[in-house]
This record gives C-alpha cells, structure tokens and sequence, in this order.
C-alpha cells in the first residue's frame, strides 16, 4: 500500500506537492503573522503576466520554455512585491488594499495578454490557462528535486533565524531596538517568490494561496507556542498536499488536484474549528450544555435541602418533588441526580437524598447567603437586589473564595435577608 | 549641569512630524542616573511618541539622543522596552514562559543556545512578579496586570540600565500595582533609570522621584515636587488647570498622610 507513492506515475506529483505544501506553510506562517495572510494571492497573480510573457517569448524564440517562465515570472512576482511595499509603506495604504490593487490590476492586465493569443496560437492558450488551476498530475522527479531543494534551504534559513523570526513576528519594537530585520531580507522575498512560481505549477494561480493561509490557522487553533505552531502547519500542508494527490489519483483522473487539495485544506480547517478541544465550537457547546446542566441540577439539590431542613427527614416524596421543583423535565432531573449518587429512589413514590446530595445542597444555600451578605456589606448593594446576583454566583464560587468570604465577612451567621447561613457540616439543620 | 558621561539620558533638539504635524518640539533635557522618570502630560502630548522617538522606533525630524554617552546602536543590550499592551498580538501562539524567555536572546544572539543560567534569571523574574501559577499559560488568558507583569518580567531578564516603560499602570490592578512599584523601587537601587510614561497625575508624586512634563513641547524636567508645580502644570494642562490643581492638592495632602 505504501509502496504506491513510488510508483513512477504518481511518485512525481504526491512528493512533489507533499513538500510543496509543507514549504509553503512554513512561509505562510511568516505571512499570517505579519498580516499579509493575502500576499501569497497578490503575488501569485503578479506572477501570472510574467508566465503568460514567458510563454509567448518562448514561442517567439522556439524553445526553452521553463527558462523564459521562471525568469519572467521571477521578474512580474518581485515587481508586484516592490508595488505592494511602496504602496504599504509611501502611499500609507492599509495592507489588504495595496495587496487587492496589485492583484486586480495584474491580474486583469494577464487576463488580456492571454485572450490576445487565444485566436493566433490556441496551444499556447490552452497551456496558459493551466497555470490558473494548476496540473499536479504531470509532475516528474524534476519538480520533486526543485521542491526538495526549495524547501531545504527554506528550513536551513529559518532554523537558522528562528529566534529573530520569532521576536519580529511577536513584537516588531523589541526587534527594532535590537536591530534584527530578517523577515525583510531578500532570502524571504526570495524564497516567497520562488515557492509561488512552483507552487502555481500544481495548484494555480488562484488556489495557491490557499497552501499559505489554511495551515498557519488550524495550527493556531490546535498548539499554543509559536515552533510547535510552525512545524505543525508545515505537517498539515504536506499532508493535505500529498493526500489531495492520492485522492485524486485513486479516484477518477479527471479530479483535478489542486482544487482537492484546497478542499482538504478547508474541511480540515472545518473539523478543527467545529472539534479542536481547546476553543472548537461543538467543545464550546457540550461545555456550555454541561454547565447549564449542572445548574438545573445544584438548583434542585438546593431546593431538596431547603425542604429536608424544613422537615428534618431525608426522604422527599416524588409529588412533593414534582411542587417545588415545577420543572417540565422533572422525572429526568430525579434520574439524572440518581445516577450522580445524589439521590436514591426509596420507593417508587418517594425518594431519599443520600449525605452527598444533602452536603451539596447545603453548600449552595451557604455560598447563595454568604455572597449576598458580601453584596450587602461590601459592595453596598441594597438587600431586594442581591438575590440574582447570587442565584448565578452560586454556581461560580470555588471552596477557596468560600473561605475567603467567610473571613473577609467575620464567619457571620445571618444573611441580608435574617436567613440562617448554615455551616460547613454534613448534617441536616442548620 | 550633569555631564554626558554621567546622564542616562541626554536629548538634543529632538523634534517629532506626523505629517505636517509637529508631535514633538525641541525637546532638549539631560536625566542623571539611577531615578524613576515620569514621563507626564496631558492626552496627545506625545509621551510615547517622545520615548519612541529615543529608542528610534520611529523617524526623528531633527535632535540627537545619547545614552549613557553612546548613541542607541552601540548598547542595544543595555536598553529594554516594555510597549503598551494595545500593541501587542495577544491571542500569538506563546506562553508566558516563551515570553519572559525572549528576553535571553539578546545576550544569546541568534544561534547560542540557552543555558541553565538563563532559564534560572527566566524563573526568578516569573517569581519576582508573582507569575509562576501562570507560566505555562498562553499569554491572551492572562489578565490586563499579568500581561503587563508578563512583559516587565521579559526586561528584568534582559537585565539592562535603562528601561522605558509605556503606561505600564493602565488597567492593572491592584495587587499588580503593588507588585511593580515594589520592583520599580528595587531597580532604582540597584542604580538603573526607569523612564515611565503616566498620565495619572494623582499618584506621580509617590510613585515617580524626576519627572519630564510634555506639552508637545518640553514644559520642565527635574525632581518631581519642582516640576509639578502649579505654575508648570499649568502650562501644561492649560484651562483644566482649576481640577488639576486641587487634584494635586489632594495627591500632596493624601501623600503626607494628612486629613
């Protein structure tokens, strides 16, 4: 099975798009946290009226097609760098403007260079607009060795200067006054350039960006230090790059890879954003749920002391229940404090709190009565608007705040209302 | 007059543009060493413009600043930043512990590797701020006084003569206020010159032992009871002076303990 990558046909494509999108997630990254996430998209579309020249004067010259597209291409990307840096920096245009007006105005003007040659040399319009979709499949050990070699020296570089990368991501003061200025050096312009131009060779001139822009983001969302974050998009870009190809090759050859891959790219984006533990949103939810839960359940438990207090017996008849709880659910609510060991069923008409339901109860009713006492005197709220406050707070406090509160109010006795606070004993009474 | 050797601090003719806008005017002074700085004035005095434009962050029209009687490039290391917290990216990938730790890489350059004594100088400055409860955690989760401590820690460690710090008092609490004028004070003994951008007049006097008060242009500078004065505040507060002035009455009556 995993003999497959070697095979002559597909080896070409999966290794090089494997390490095409590793390399262009370790740049990415540079990018997203510079701000300039849509550099890779502006430059990219610079890149393209430089392809489409090379391609002509290749066909005006007859012969050396990649040397013309690189250097043309080389020649339109860093002139689109050099638009979009005097636009940021004498214009003072906001960055997602200067990088929107180099991509518009490179891209309509390519746009026109191609529609130009469509009637006169239909061939070379047809190889002029793969580049805008990109053509992973017809990739050799040629652009595996020119990925590996580009991604290579990407890693030496920024092993290298990892630390001054790091601080001028982070902080650009700090790294001013120690005059580090990496990330402006013409290796990363390089580097940025020349992974664009190959890397529109597999996944076009309009999906590129988004090998620099999903990777850095998921990673973010998944670790939090900055190395770990870096490697880790490097990861996913390989990943997602390398099983776009095999996807694509295993199931039908007419699925084009770059838009696969840029697929991949987003539904794992997708996932991480619904599931990651740390901020997913169905995480968020459940925990949310958990909580409002909980809620419903230390309410009722309260209100199950309250009522054996009153009594001085520990068994609650269900009807009985059913009145002071008046919730809708109630029959679940017991069930759900039976499973916790909160309560027991005694008989099938009434049920019997066990200490550990009672020692809960109790507590809350203390940490409700203590907080209001602490509103009132500290806080000089008036006494009728206390109570929701500590309806909510009751919830929140931890035993360290309870004690807390216990001292800072001298271990009173008595809530704003005349209302017993009962102690911290496991027993009925107060 | 302090001499240039001596002064941590000498200013030259320093004058700030935005655009046609002049922030800064002919700003000269010489601060000694070993004081806590107040870097006082009203909103859009250009207190931060004034320290940015020491530490070169930003373009200088015209002035000369010298350090410890070398310009900035020469000591870079002797010199540490603490930024306002509304610059900073806090939801970066980074732990407080990472943060704190950056300020090893100037000593350490680009390639050396950290050794146990930097990790050692990393913990004692957590520690001194009271921060170890949170080092592990990522710098966004913090609240306003621990991110402020977070970065005061990273110039402890960076152990410098000169630190510059910008609002470091602005929604921190209590507790954190304590916290950093206790180190404040420290520092000043061990002989390092804090400069200090505030805007609370009430509490400059008890925290502050010189003080440079900014209008735009330079209104006076020297110990702090000279400089805030009703006359010089004054001109620097104009028509408010009213309020500023029974403030001040205020902080000086609350600072001798008077009732």
């Amino acid at each position: 099975m995993i003999g497959v990558v070697f095979d002559p046909v597909i080896r070409g494509p999966f290794f090089a798009c494997a390490l095409m999108g590793s390399l262009c997630a370790l740049i990415g990254t540079l990018l997203f946290y510079q701000r300039l996430s849509l550099k890779g998209e502006a430059l990219s579309h610079a890149c393209y009226p430089g392809m489409v020249l090379g391609s002509v004067l290749a066909v005006v010259f007859d012969g050396g097609t990649s040397i013309w597209l690189f250097v043309c291409a080389l020649l339109s990307s860093f002139l689109g760098a050099f638009c979009i840096d005097r636009l940021l920096k004498k214009a003072r245009l906001s960055s997602d403007v200067a990088l929107a007006a180099v991509l518009a105005a490179s891209f309509s003007f390519s746009l026109l260079m191609v529609s130009a040659v469509q009637i006169s040399h239909p061939t070379l319009w047809r190889s002029l607009k793969v580049f805008l979709v990109g053509q992973a499949a017809t990739m050799g050990d040629y652009h595996i060795a020119v990925a590996f070699f580009l991604l290579l020296s990407a890693l030496l570089f920024m092993s290298f200067f990892r630390r001054a990368m790091l601080v001028e991501l982070f902080d650009r003061d700090f790294a001013a006054l120690q005059g580090s200025r990496v990330l402006s050096s013409s290796m990363i312009m390089l580097l940025l350039v020349a992974s664009i131009i190959v890397g529109v060779r597999f996944m076009g001139v309009i999906l590129i960006s988004a090998m620099f822009l999903i990777p850095p983001i998921i990673a973010k969302m998944l670790v939090n230090r900055f190395f770990v974050a870096w490697g880790l998009s490097a990861l996913i870009g390989a990943f997602c790059g390398g099983s776009g190809v095999l996807i694509s090759h295993f199931w039908s050859v007419s699925i084009p890879t770059g838009p696969l891959v840029c697929l991949l790219l987003t539904l794992s984006f997708a996932a991480v954003l619904l599931f990651s533990t740390r901020q997913g949103v169905v995480v968020k939810w459940v925990r949310r749920r958990r909580f409002t839960r909980r809620c419903q359940e230390e309410n009722a438990l309260k209100q199950l002391w309250k009522e054996c207090d009153r009594t001085q017996e520990n068994t609650v008849e269900l009807a009985r229940i059913e009145k002071i709880l008046d919730l809708p659910e109630c029959g679940t609510l017991v069930r759900r404090l039976d499973r916790k060991g909160f309560l027991r069923r005694s008989s099938h008409k009434s049920v019997e709190i066990s200490p550990k339901g009672l020692s809960k109860g109790k507590t809350l009713v203390r940490l409700h009565r203590l907080w209001e006492l602490y509103l009132v005197r500290c806080c000089h709220m008036s006494e009728d608007r206390v109570h929701p406050s500590a309806e909510q707070m009751e919830h929140i406090l931890t035993a360290e705040v309870e004690l807390e509160l216990i001292e800072l109010l001298g271990n009173p006795s008595l809530d704003p209302h005349n209302q017993p606070i009962p102690d911290r004993e496991v027993s009925l009474g107060s | 007059m302090v001499s240039d050797k001596t002064a941590a601090l000498r200013v030259e003719g320093l004058t700030v543009h935005y655009g046609d806008f002049p922030a800064l005017w002919d700003i000269s002074l010489t601060v000694p060493r070993g004081h806590l700085v107040g870097i006082i004035g009203p909103n859009g005095a250009g207190k931060t413009t004034f320290i940015r434009a020491v530490l070169n962050l930003i373009d200088r029209s015209s002035g000369r600043v010298v350090m410890h009687g070398r310009p900035l490039e020469e000591q870079r290391r002797a010199i540490a930043y603490v930024p306002q917290k509304e610059k900073i990216d806090w939801s970066f990938p980074m732990r407080l512990r990472d943060l704190v730790q950056m300020g090893c890489y100037p000593k350490r350059g680009l390639f050396r590797r950290l050794t146990g004594q930097d990790h050692e100088a990393v913990d004692r400055a957590i520690e001194l701020l009271h921060l170890q409860a949170h080092a592990f955690e990522q710098i966004g989760k913090l609240s306003g006084g621990q991110q402020q401590r977070a970065f005061l820690a990273r110039a402890i460690v960076q152990n410098a003569d000169l630190y510059f710090l910008d609002e470091p008092f602005t929604g921190v609490d209590h507790v954190s206020e304590h916290i950093l004028m206790d180190l404040l004070r420290s520092m000043r003994a061990e002989g390092k010159t804090v400069f200090i951008v505030h805007h609370d007049l009430l509490n400059a006097q008890n925290y502050f032992d010189w003080a440079i008060l900014l209008n735009t242009h330079l209104v006076s500078y020297g110990k702090v009871q000279e400089v805030l004065s009703p006359a010089c505040l004054r001109h620097a507060y104009g028509d408010k002076l009213t309020l500023i002035e029974d403030v001040l009455q205020l902080s000086q009556i609350y600072s001798r303990g008077d009732s």
